[in-house]
């Protein structure tokens, strides 16, 4: 399936609250080891303001990238060559000390490559496990579509349950786990385009689309001579990115938002337009990220608003158009903007002077 | 997933505008000029825009109404002859329709659409009812619209004189295209303008009233089906509109059905339901109550197969006398019996108008009144017809109610008891009745008509071809009398026939005289019965600016064993002269015997008594002045008995008040009670934030602002977060910054009354009351002063909340599952 390149960006807050978190949310901090909202929320700002340094112009997706981070998901960058995916993804990696491992996906990469091998140790005399690149924090996987699909799912199991099983043993991952992919939507010959069940394990997709011209500009006189990436320092560590998870788990959701979440997704798959709706996985990433969303706002309750901003990031990647669809040349985005127009805002208690 | 499952639609397309119930409701008629061009214009307002697709919106309205109201005229086919009016009616409507989509698709003047029609349909009228002055062949002038005036008076004379079906005279054909145009801009403005398509109706049944309220019997179906199918169009072009307002019309998968078909078909059918059920239990009104309007009738008046003047002289010249009448009454002196009126003079002479009343005497109400306050006797009498064999009932004048077997009418025009039907042959009857009783001073203070009291135009014509004699001879008199008012012109002339000094003498036969003119011969010879002294001063009292009419009937007859007997020699013809303020008064100027003849105050003869004030009192009438002496005045179209009449109808209870009070009761309801609904609720609401700042307070501050936003034009939808709604309020509504925040306090609250755990809501809550008050200010003053009144008066809140429809077409707009 040709994907036309979107660019759904994540509307910023225009309404910014007033007073931090002061009660109510000590209840709420279920984990253990999680901080307050507001450090949270300090901590994800200063590993923003350092990615933006090498994405410049690109704040929504940015932040997009850490809400998919602290959401405990996975991110899916797809755009043309050039635009900065695989920069985003090192510019996150090496914005958090933490371990990082990249991989380059090619038609000759190995399942093992990925998840790591037996190999004989003469010394022991016996097999000893060579973890592969997805034992670190961060997996970088570069042109993800490049690799065979037997490769391709054999980040499958570890993706979704953060374990890897290798002659019958089970490896568990560390904690900050997260795959960036990116990849290549022009360039299909000779590609395994990623089937559903591996599209739908990845929380979030974004489009980088192009700079703006003055971003553009910037980028030529500054860095035309030497990579951002290199002066890149770290800004965070994996145990601080851990402590923010448990607080995003801790955000409240209300009733009214669950539900909101649900009919959502419930819309998409009803829409006359879509072959495929969304997957109960991923109203769980939806309300997970919105959770996120509203962490980094400092905001110890999950809005409708957060929701409505993540749909297309989580939704559009998931569902697949009617043939009709393609031919009227609707996009996903727009097929699920649609639904989201279609499904009232819900409120928790039913007003007695309202209709 | 296969092929086979997918629905074969074209809601794919993205099909913005439909023009379906364009080409419906135009196919028919003379509209179809206007679908044509509806159709091209659609064709073109496919593409998403904004703009185009408002004007697409006002083509299809607007041709729709015009549509309506053209299937609405349809009501008047019957009324006519022939269809020979409906190229004006129908030019007149499209010719507003396309003026108003015309000046509609003009951005900045759209609002002048009505005054543009009103002008259209101006030019109109000219075009087909004044020619001759218009400038370049369409441009009206100052000479051109006096012709049209002219033109349209005689069409409201023409609506007088006409019954329905009415001929096609030029003024009436002009009168019905401009109530048709008129219709036309009214439903154009209720259905695109105000946008309440409900009310476009109310301009139809206007039309549609006239040949329910003109035609006797059983209205023509046509008269009813164009109005309802023009006012289902009407509604069906809204619907769609309403329901295109929201979005693309998405069908469910293989229905090729129209949309809401079923939902129409459920409304029409309680709707019918409802009106077959209703007029059951609703008081209604005599048929062709209105009618008279239209004035009279088919032309064949009962008893006209013989001159009533004919058979008058033949029965004073009967070889043997009959007995008519016998009759009882409560009076010494009942004054004489009349049979009908003759209120035509031509050049035949006195003759009979046309008698078409639908009153019926069976009924308990009054039927004649007389203009009050005035003297007056009430009288009873109870009849037993002996020979009298007639389809005019010989009764006092001015009956309030008879009691009488068989079909009798009560014609107010003449005062007459006629009946198409039976005769008064074998009949007993009893009536009562009012005989006024005014004293001379009074009536001397009665005023002169206006002349352009109906009264006066109709009971003072004369034909062109009076004899100057008779002019003369009356300015003469009124001359010499020195009189003033009608009542002393009428004395002068009342006294010169009457004063034997004049020479006039009662003969049954006349002498031929040589002037070729019975008047003329009459006056000269001075010999002559009853006929012509009656129809003389009649003519005379018309000729110095009196109404007057000849009345034919009977004197009282002789007194015996206290009943009073008829016969045919007691047949007789007098006058009734109508003065301002008292109603018709009777004078007879034949010298007839004194046992015959009947004395009058207010009318003595010139040659019986010198002390006629002393009589001017009757014996029974109870004695007194009106208060302060003062001749009454009146409004002469509220005394007229036309008018009088035409509110007692027949029945002793009298619905009509009743109705009219009930009607605008729940009309008042109707249109204040979104009102006071909006004015409960908020107060409630108001109470609520006050109360209580978390959970319940917070919803009642959103939910009052929202409806001021909705009251105000602002819409909502429902996709919409509180903190999105209050910035585009802000935005919208170009907010200052306090109201800003104010608005976004309000959402805030809301946001966590819906979303926050209790504990932060509980924790953060303000008081709502201050931002609500300034946001809602805010608000107002953004709207401007004429939003602000709708808002008050019909609160869009209220309204689309007690209206289902607004939201089933939102439901419809959801697809269905798959």
């Amino acid at each position: 399936m040709t994907a036309a390149p979107h660019s759904e960006v994540v509307r910023s807050d225009a309404v910014e609250e007033r007073g931090g978190p002061s009660a109510g949310d000590g209840a709420h901090r279920a984990r253990q080891g999680a901080v307050a909202l507001d450090q949270a929320r300090e901590i994800a700002t200063r590993i923003a303001t350092n990615i933006e340094r090498v994405i410049e112009g690109k704040p929504d997706i940015v932040r997009l990238a850490l809400v998919v981070l602290l959401a405990e998901g996975h991110l899916l960058i797809e755009d043309v060559p050039g635009v900065g995916k695989t920069k985003l993804a090192k510019a996150l990696a090496r914005s958090i000390d933490c371990s990082v491992r990249r991989l380059q996906f090619t038609p000759d990469l190995l399942p093992s490559d990925v998840t790591g091998v037996s190999v004989y140790n003469q010394d022991s005399r016996d097999f000893e496990f060579k973890p592969g690149a997805v034992f670190a924090n961060l997996v970088v996987g570069d042109e993800i579509n490049r690799a065979s699909p037997k490769t391709q799912s054999a980040l499958l199991e570890c993706m979704e349950e953060r374990q890897v099983t290798v002659d019958g043993t089970t490896y568990y991952l560390e904690s900050p786990f997260m795959v960036v992919a990116t990849q290549n939507p022009i360039e299909m010959e000779g590609t395994y385009p990623l089937p559903e069940a591996q599209r739908d394990r990845f929380t979030a997709r974004v489009s980088m689309g192009y700079p703006d011209t003055r971003a553009e500009l910037a980028m030529l006189s500054g860095h035309a001579d030497h990579d951002p990436l290199e002066d890149l320092r770290p800004v965070s560590n994996a145990a601080e990115v851990r402590s923010i998870i448990a607080a995003v788990a801790g955000v409240y959701v209300s009733p009214a938002v669950s539900s909101y979440v649900v009919g959502l997704v419930a819309a998409t798959r009803r829409s006359s337009e879509l072959r495929l709706g969304g997957s109960p996985r991923s109203s769980l990433q939806l309300l997970r990220a919105a959770k996120a969303v509203a962490a980094l706002a400092g905001r110890e309750y999950v809005l409708p608003d957060d929701v409505q901003q993540l749909v297309g990031p989580v939704l559009c990647h998931r569902v697949i158009l009617t043939p009709e669809a393609q031919i009227a040349r609707r996009s996903a985005s727009d097929i699920v903007a649609d639904c989201v127009k279609r499904v009232p805002v819900p409120r928790n208690a039913p007003d007695p002077t309202a209709s | 997933m296969t092929q086979a499952t997918i629905p074969e639609t074209g809601t794919t397309q993205g099909v913005a505008v439909d023009g379906g119930a364009v080409e419906e409701g135009a196919g028919q008629s003379g509209a179809a000029d206007v679908a044509a061009d509806t159709r091209g214009a659609v064709r073109t307002g496919v593409h998403d825009d904004e703009s185009l697709a408002e004007r697409a919106r006002s083509l299809r309205l607007g041709a729709a109404c015009g549509a309506a109201t053209v299937l609405t005229g349809a009501a008047l086919l019957p009324v006519f002859v022939n269809s020979g009016w409906l190229a004006p009616a129908i030019t007149m409507v499209v010719v507003i329709t396309l003026t108003g989509i015309g000046v509609r698709s003009l951005p900045r003047v759209a609002g002048l659409a009505p005054l543009a029609q009103l002008l259209a349909g101006f030019v109109v009228l000219n075009l087909f009812f004044a020619q001759q002055h218009l400038t370049l062949g369409f441009i009206p002038t100052p000479g051109s619209t006096r012709d049209l005036r002219a033109v349209l008076g005689e069409g409201l004379l023409d609506l007088q004189a006409q019954a329905a079906p009415a001929l096609l005279l030029d003024g009436l054909v002009a009168l019905t295209a401009m109530a048709i145009g008129l219709a036309a801009i009214l439903v154009e403005f209720l259905v695109i303008g105000l946008r309440r398509a409900a009310l476009g109706g109310l301009a139809q049944l206007v039309i549609y009233l006239v040949p329910v309220a003109t035609l006797v019997g059983m209205p023509n179906p046509i008269s009813f089906v164009g109005p309802a199918l023009g006012y289902l169009l009407l509604l069906y072009a809204d619907g769609r509109d309403g329901v295109a307002r929201w979005g693309r019309t998405v069908t469910s998968g293989n229905s090729r059905s129209l949309p809401g078909l079923v939902t129409a078909a459920q409304v029409g059918l309680g709707t019918v339901g409802l009106g077959l059920v209703l007029p059951l239990v609703i008081p209604t009104w005599p048929e062709g109550l209105l009618g008279e309007q239209f004035g009279g009738g088919s032309g064949s008046g009962p008893g006209t197969s013989l001159s009533p003047l004919a058979r008058l002289q033949g029965e004073l010249t009967l070889p043997e006398t009959r007995e008519l009448l016998r009759f009882e009454t409560n009076v010494d002196d009942p004054y004489y019996l009349r049979s009908l009126a003759l209120d035509t003079y031509g050049p035949d002479g006195w003759s009979l108008a046309n008698l078409d009343s639908q009153v019926q005497v069976a009924g308990d109400g009054l039927l004649a009144r007389l203009p009050g306050p005035q003297i007056l006797r009430s009288m009873t009498a109870d009849i037993s017809v002996l020979q009298h064999d007639d389809r005019f009932l010989p009764v006092f004048s001015s009956p309030l109610s008879i009691d009488v077997a068989g079909d009798w009418r009560f014609d107010e025009n003449s005062a007459t008891v006629f009946s198409r039907d039976d005769t008064s042959a074998g009949l007993e009857y009893s009536l009562r009745a009012q005989q006024p009783n005014p004293t001379r001073t009074q009536l001397s203070r009665a005023p002169d008509l206006d002349p352009d009291n109906p009264l006066q135009v109709d009971f003072t014509a004369l034909p062109t071809g009076l004899d100057p004699a008779v002019a003369a001879l009356v300015d003469s008199l009124v001359a010499a009398a020195g009189a003033g008012g009608p009542y002393e012109r009428t004395l002068a002339i009342n006294n010169y026939l009457t004063d034997s000094a004049n020479g006039f003498l009662y003969s049954l036969t006349t002498e031929p005289g040589t002037s070729g003119d019975d008047l003329v011969n009459f006056l000269e010879n001075k010999r002559g019965y009853c006929e012509q002294y009656a129809a003389a001063m009649a003519v005379m009292l018309r000729a110095t600016g009196v109404p007057a009419r000849v009345v034919l009937g009977y004197t009282p007859g002789t007194f015996e064993d206290g009943a009073w007997t008829v016969t045919t020699d007691d047949a007789h013809s007098w006058v009734e002269a109508y003065f301002s303020g008292f109603g018709w008064m009777p004078f007879d100027p034949t010298p007839i015997g004194p046992g015959r003849a009947v004395e009058l105050g207010y009318a003595p003869r010139a040659d019986s008594v010198a002390d006629e004030e002393q009589t001017s009192a009757a014996p029974s009438v109870s004695p007194g002045q009106l208060p302060g002496g003062q001749a009454p005045q009146f409004d002469e179209s509220l005394s007229d008995p036309n008018t009088l009449n035409r509110t007692t109808v027949q029945d002793g209870f009298n619905w009509l008040p009743i109705a009219i009070i009930g009607g605008l009761l729940i009309v008042l309801v109707a249109l204040l009670g979104p009102a006071l609904i909006r004015v409960r609720t908020r107060l409630s609401r108001l109470r609520l934030v006050g109360r209580s700042r978390a959970g319940p307070g917070a919803h009642a501050a959103w939910d009052e602002l929202m409806d001021t936003a909705t009251d105000l034009g602002l819409t909502s939808r429902q996709d919409e977060t509180p903190r999105m709604l209050a910035r585009r309020l802000a935005r919208d509504a170009m907010f200052d910054a306090d109201s800003a925040v104010a608005v976004r306090d309000i959402a805030l609250a809301e946001e966590r009354a819906r979303y926050a755990p209790e504990s932060v809501a509980l924790s953060r809550s303000v008081d709502l009351a201050p931002p609500l008050r300034s946001a809602r200010r805010a608000l107002g003053r953004h709207a401007g002063r004429r939003q602000r009144l709708r808002a008050r008066v019909m609160p869009a809140s209220t309204v689309n909340r007690l209206r289902p429809s607004t939201r089933s077409a939102r439901r419809q707009t959801r697809p269905p599952g798959r």
